[in-house]
């Protein structure tokens, strides 16, 4: 799986989405890089092929809001956990996965 | 041991380039270094640094600087320090406090100055740069590169990684050069 | 058609010259093509797409169906150009499109005697059989008769851009809405941008004989622009259409920079703009809409409101003899307006029967016109009356207005339907289709002038509300409250011909009839049955007639039958536009190395690896082809020593207290043990047990380590890394960041390399730099690192510098090299070096591949937790059939291997359900004196010895070969260890 290099973002023009960083404020989102469901946060350590078969494949797909996992690669570089909206692409939550994991602990 | 030096490659920009009301000029300061302060050490980072240079880290988005050395925020739990200061001294006053990595060599450091330096950056840089004031810098993407954009007196500077900086000049002036054609219209 | 004697918004003083179809004509600054075409004379002007029927220009506007054109000469020329927005320029050259051989006798009209034949679905149903016919025959035929403007087949030269532009109000439409918004919000401090599809602000303003503030309206336009010129907070942007509304208050606009001129010099002609705006106020205003009856499309019927934006703002009579048809009060101000510039009206023709139109001219209510006559032009017409009689009357002109549809067209884009308004018999926009925007006068379906300016600044009252602004309350300008009464009447009924509803794309009432018959009744089936609305003006003029015929024919009433979706652009955009700023060094940056200019000069053929230009081999005097120089560069490093540029590969610094245990759980293998000084070679998986990269790391201190990665994946790499810190295991106290661009890393490989170094380094002894070690050191002064790593089985090391000394570092070493036979070598060489020691590039870890697969589990340490750990021990990983890594030779009479070859057994047919496994790598070893390659076959790690195909289909290669080790120059490793 080789990503298009992350130092380079070439977008294409159709659609647009405005991304509010926490650190850099409200950014298009060509400054960003999508990763996938914010499940992946919850990495099984420790667990079992069952265990890391759900966290590695297994995604729910929502009509309405999804919990994702963005990086703003042409930012700061902080991954974002963000509530959005993939029925109206409207963006209601924006925070630190860093933060958020912490939290968690 | 032969006797011989290692000369350093010749600046990208030799002469300022000037075209219509803006100005591209490379403007390298004597270095570049990045400090990360590790976990628990921003007061003890802020503290040494202090000593060393009399001025502490700046908020996220912001420049902080003191006679000719400035520290600019640089990403996440990032910062740069930049000016004439050296790798041996700021290590020693940083020294299991914070990662620090010399950049001098990274960065290619860009000014864009002039009347029409405002428009043209709207044709390189997707950032809203009437909201970024003196005193602040932000990481975004300028022509497709990762940069880090800081409003100064007369224009912005653009920092650019070194390998990229060919590309970086090479539309500045193609903008700045469309933009002073159009205005002639 | 000719100018009248005064009036317009025209400089008379000054004439342009320019040709349309050959012809030359002049016209004034302040003309578009289709005015200056009128006051010449010219109303044939265009042919139509399906039937060429002979077409003038109907409307004023960017919704125009007919006046299509080709400007400009060469590879400027531009098809498709809507001669009612192209502004005339000096010498400007137009074409008329899609007739043959000329305008006036298009021998492909013959179409439309064909025209029963050739209804709706005509495609579908005629060309159905032979079925090969389609291609060779039907298609070519049917494209060379159907269609719009030649592309000029060349490159196109002009310059376009793209831009960002921010505000906290976006005001689309500069007419009487749009002006009164952008006024009140910029006198509230607001940051406006106005655009406006028209080179002069205004709008409707500029099209009729009314009022505004005691001023002609004209006057108080270009007043209020000239204000918001001069306000800082305010950028007015004329020549710009908004194209498209998009997600988080973006918008895409089209600003026609140099369209209008006959020289750009340089400047762009047109920019493709990116506008964020915090609230947008949509003062798109209207069009009017035709109303379909027989031959209503013979060139001099226009639209009524077309008739007076030629009168007013152009000076132009676009008849001598005007007549009117309508089902509105709005036509009556055409007749009115007419007969005030001198024009004789022979006739007012409205449907309803209970008006009394005070206007004087002959008058008949109740009536309709039910057919047209004329050669290439309207000359008469054939009115029946309200009693059922039927009259000819004579006009040059006749001016339809079937009512006014809002131009809603953005608050459709992110989704939203229209809601349907009974009093003015048109859909009006839903409120909240589009956040944050708002939509005021014309667009709103308020078509008073007093109505447009009074929502213009309630919506603008409203924006500066939301921003936290102060409510300013500029003056309230007095203006004409008419609200035009109007009843429904979409097409003549109960008549004989055909009658236009889309002039574009040659549909008529009639087709729609045959849609419903074929039961392709919703709209959006009778839309690709009958392609009504799918040419460039999008359905402008022609859904609104459409969807009223349907609901007729079904019964229902027409928000029951509802609408197509509207979607972006608002009007055609050119590629160029949209592509600006992506043709050649647009495509992608480059990245060049500090030794990029010194290759250059040594004359290297230099390659793009992803974004970077790396030498690929550095030819000498005498050599022709690539491999000459290769060969002899992979034996200069295996004989003497080699000096190659390596700065791309991705080089990361991590420090912390917990560096060693956050590689540890990134790399496959113990980082944490890794002693200071020394290097290890490293495999990382992605967490589903793929191979991710290689690459070594150094321990340059005990909490300091420096990762290299693939040149291609040092991105990714970061990435991934980043994750891990911040996603996964946020408590370890790690900090990384790139150092790729910091240090110009250069390779020093063969047998010679460490006295080549000794040369130049205080200490490069074996105590020092044992294989596999690493530390600071210096040369000439300047600080750098040393690596004892070997990328191509020979004693081996890689160099660090400051990048600035790159250049000179590279220059120094291959001279130096060059005095013991050695020199400087590229990619090409490089590659076979490594493939002839099984070293891995991503051609080999293509993300499928596992440890296992590489031959590496050996590097899974069962100590400890590892990203892809799990994953990589799942049954179908570590199946033992799975294809694995092997080296391969030709041992048959072929000696050739190809690159991407597929693999079969000796006795096996080369299909795809007998494949063995593949090539990845493939080169001309002059080691070894034959091609050698790299690839995995199914078991392949206990089928060394075994023969098998190497068999490339469509190359036509097969190849006998035989599986080895990849390992093919010193498997024992004795060189490096040197």
């Amino acid at each position: 799986m080789m990503r298009a290099p992350a130092l380079v973002q070439i977008c294409i023009e159709n659609g647009n989405m405005r991304i509010e960083c926490p650190h850099c404020g409200d950014r298009d989102h060509r400054e960003f890089e999508y990763l996938g469901s914010a499940k992946l946060l919850e990495r099984p350590n420790g667990g079992d092929a069952a265990a890391y078969h759900d966290y590695v494949y297994l995604r729910k797909n929502p009509t309405g809001e999804n919990t994702e996992l963005w990086q703003h690669v042409m930012g700061c570089s902080a991954w974002l956990h963000i509530v959005r909206n993939v029925t109206t692409h409207e963006i209601t939550e924006v925070k630190l996965a860093r933060d958020l994991k912490e939290v968690a602990r | 041991m032969a006797d011989f030096k290692l000369y350093p490659n010749a600046d990208l920009i030799s002469q300022p380039i000037e075209i219509g009301e803006a100005v591209l000029a490379c403007n390298q300061p004597a270095s570049i270094f990045s400090v990360a302060p590790f976990k628990g050490q921003g007061v003890a980072v802020n503290d040494a640094l202090k000593s060393v240079v009399n001025f502490a880290l700046p908020a996220v988005g912001k420049v902080a600087s003191k006679k000719h050395i400035r520290a600019m925020w640089a990403g996440q739990g990032q910062w740069f320090i930049v000016g004439d200061i050296g790798l041996a001294s700021l290590t020693a006053a940083l020294n299991t406090k914070a990662a620090v990595t010399d950049q001098s060599d990274a960065w290619v450091v860009l000014t864009l100055c002039g009347a029409d330096a405002p428009e043209v950056m709207t044709r390189l840089c997707s950032l809203d740069l009437s909201a970024l004031a003196q005193g602040q810098t932000a990481r975004a993407e300028f022509a497709h590169m990762m940069s880090c954009i800081t409003p100064i007196a007369g224009g912005f500077e653009i920092m650019i990684m070194r390998s990229f900086a060919k590309t970086a000049i090479h539309h500045t002036s193609d903008s700045m050069r469309k933009f002073a054609a159009l205005r002639a219209l | 058609m000719s100018r009248l004697p005064s009036g317009g918004l025209i400089d008379r003083d000054v004439s342009i010259p320019f040709t349309f179809d050959g012809q030359t004509y002049t016209a004034h600054p302040g003309d578009t093509l289709a005015s200056a075409l009128l006051a010449n004379g010219v109303r044939l002007m265009g042919r139509s797409f399906k039937y060429h029927r002979p077409r003038g220009v109907l409307t004023a506007g960017s919704e125009e169906p007919n006046a299509l054109m080709e400007i400009g000469v060469g590879a400027d020329r531009i098809p498709n150009t809507r001669a009612t927005t192209q502004e005339v320029f000096n010498g400007m050259v137009a074409q008329s499109q899609n007739r043959f051989p000329k305008l006036q006798a298009d021998m492909l009209a013959v179409n439309d005697l064909l025209s029963p034949f050739l209804g709706a679905g005509f495609y579908y149903k005629t060309f159905m059989w032979p079925k090969k016919f389609w291609e060779a025959v039907y298609e070519p035929i049917i494209r060379r008769a159907a269609g719009l403007g030649r592309l000029s087949g060349h490159a196109d030269q002009s310059i376009y851009e793209k831009a960002w532009a921010y505000c906290d109000v976006l005001v689309v439409g500069g007419g009487p809405a749009g002006l009164m918004a952008a006024l009140t919000a910029a006198k509230g401090g607001a940051k406006v941008i106005l655009a406006d599809e028209d080179f002069v602000i205004g709008g409707r303003l500029n099209s009729e004989q009314t009022v505004v503030d005691g001023k002609h309206s004209q006057q108080w336009a270009v007043d209020v622009a000239t204000q918001l010129e001069a306000m800082p907070n305010v950028r007015v942007m004329s020549r710009t259409t908004v194209t498209g509304a998009y997600d988080g208050g973006t918008y895409g606009a089209v600003e026609r920079v140099a369209d209008h001129v006959e020289d750009a010099q340089g400047a762009p002609t047109q920019i493709f703009w990116r506008i964020v705006a915090k609230h947008t106020i949509l003062a798109a205003g209207a069009t009017e809409r035709p109303i379909a009856f027989p031959d209503n499309d013979r060139p001099g019927i226009m639209l009524a409101s077309a008739v007076r934006t030629y009168a007013h703002r152009f000076g132009v009579a676009a008849g001598q003899r005007v007549a009117v048809f309508t089902n509105n009060d709005d036509g009556w101000r055409t007749a009115r307006d007419a007969l005030a510039a001198g024009v004789t009206v022979t006739a007012l023709i409205d449907t309803r029967t209970d008006v009394q139109p005070d206007v004087d001219c002959p008058t008949f209510t109740g009536a309709a016109v039910i057919g047209t006559g004329g050669r290439l032009g309207i000359e008469r017409l054939s009115v029946r009356t309200s009693d059922g009689s039927v009259q000819q009357i004579n006009a040059d002109c006749l001016a339809v207005s079937g009512g006014w549809n809002p131009s809603l067209h953005l608050t459709g884009h992110m989704g939203g339907k229209p809601t349907w308004r009974d009093d003015i018999a048109a859909f009006v926009p839903t409120v909240g289709a589009i956040p944050n925007l708002v939509v005021a006068g014309a667009a709103n379906g308020n078509f008073s002038t007093l109505g447009a300016l009074k929502e213009g600044m309630v919506a603008a009252k409203a924006a500066l509300k939301n921003l936290g602004l102060k409510q300013v309350r500029p003056k309230m300008p007095n203006a004409d409250d008419a609200q035009d009464a109007i009843s429904p009447y979409w097409h003549v009924p109960d008549v004989k011909g055909r009658a236009w509803l889309d002039f574009q794309n040659d549909v008529t009432v009639k087709d729609i009839a045959a849609a419903h018959r074929e039961n392709f009744r919703s709209v959006e089936h009778m839309k690709r049955y009958t392609t009504l609305g799918m040419a460039t003006d999008q359905g402008k003029l022609s859904n609104m007639g459409a969807l009223a015929v349907m609901a007729e024919l079904t019964g229902q009433s027409i928000p029951e039958t509802g609408t197509t979706i509207f979607r972006p652009p608002y009007t055609p955009v050119q590629m160029g536009t949209l592509g600006a700023g992506g043709a050649g060094k647009g495509f992608a940056p480059e990245r060049f190395t500090s030794s990029h200019d010194w290759a250059v000069s040594r004359g290297a053929a230099m390659i793009e690896v992803g974004l970077w230009h790396r030498a690929s081999w550095f030819p000498l005097n005498g050599e022709t082809h690539w491999r000459q120089s290769c060969d002899r560069e992979v034996d200069m490093v295996r004989r003497a020593v080699g000096v190659c540029d390596v700065s791309t590969l991705g080089k990361i610094d991590i420090q912390g207290p917990d560096a060693g245990v956050f590689l540890d759980r990134i790399y496959t293998n113990m980082f944490s043990t890794l002693k200071v000084g020394k290097v290890r070679y490293g495999l990382m998986l992605r967490e589903d047990g793929m191979v991710l990269d290689d690459g070594t790391t150094a321990r340059m201190g005990e909490n300091h380590f420096v990762m290299t990665t693939t040149t291609g994946a040092a991105g990714p790499v970061m990435s991934h890394l980043e994750f891990c810190a911040q996603c996964l295991w946020p408590e370890l106290d790690v900090k990384m960041i790139s150092v790729t661009e910091q240090w110009a890393q250069v390779a020093v490989a063969g047998p010679k390399s460490r006295e080549l170094l000794a040369e130049v380094i205080d200490d490069v002894s074996n105590e020092s730099f044992p294989f596999m070690g690493c530390g600071e050191t210096s040369i000439a002064g300047v600080n750098g690192r040393l690596f004892r790593i070997s990328f191509s089985g020979e004693l081996a090391y890689e160099l660090a510098v400051p990048s600035r000394y790159g250049e000179a570092l590279m220059d120094e070493l291959v001279k130096r090299a060059e005095a013991k036979g050695g020199g400087a070598y590229g990619m090409e060489a490089l590659n076979v070096l490594r493939i002839e020691k099984g070293f891995l590039t991503h051609a080999e870890m293509d993300g499928r591949v596992t440890a296992a697969d590489l031959g590496m589990s050996g590097m899974m340490s069962k100590k400890k937790d590892f990203i892809g750990k799990v994953s990589s021990q799942r049954e179908g990983l570590i199946n033992p059939m799975r294809e694995q890594l092997v080296g391969l030779k030709p041992v048959g009479p072929v000696r050739q291997i190809l690159g991407g070859s597929i693999m079969v057994n000796v006795d096996a047919e080369p299909t795809r359900k007998n494949m063995q496994g593949h090539v990845t790598s493939v080169c001309y070893s002059p080691t070894l004196n034959g091609m050698i390659a790299l690839a995995f076959v199914k078991g392949g790690h206990t089928r060394i010895g075994q023969t098998i195909r190497a068999v490339d289909l469509l190359r036509n290669l097969d190849t006998l070969v035989e599986i080895v080790s990849p390992q093919f120059h010193d498997p024992a490793g004795e060189k490096l260890r040197g």
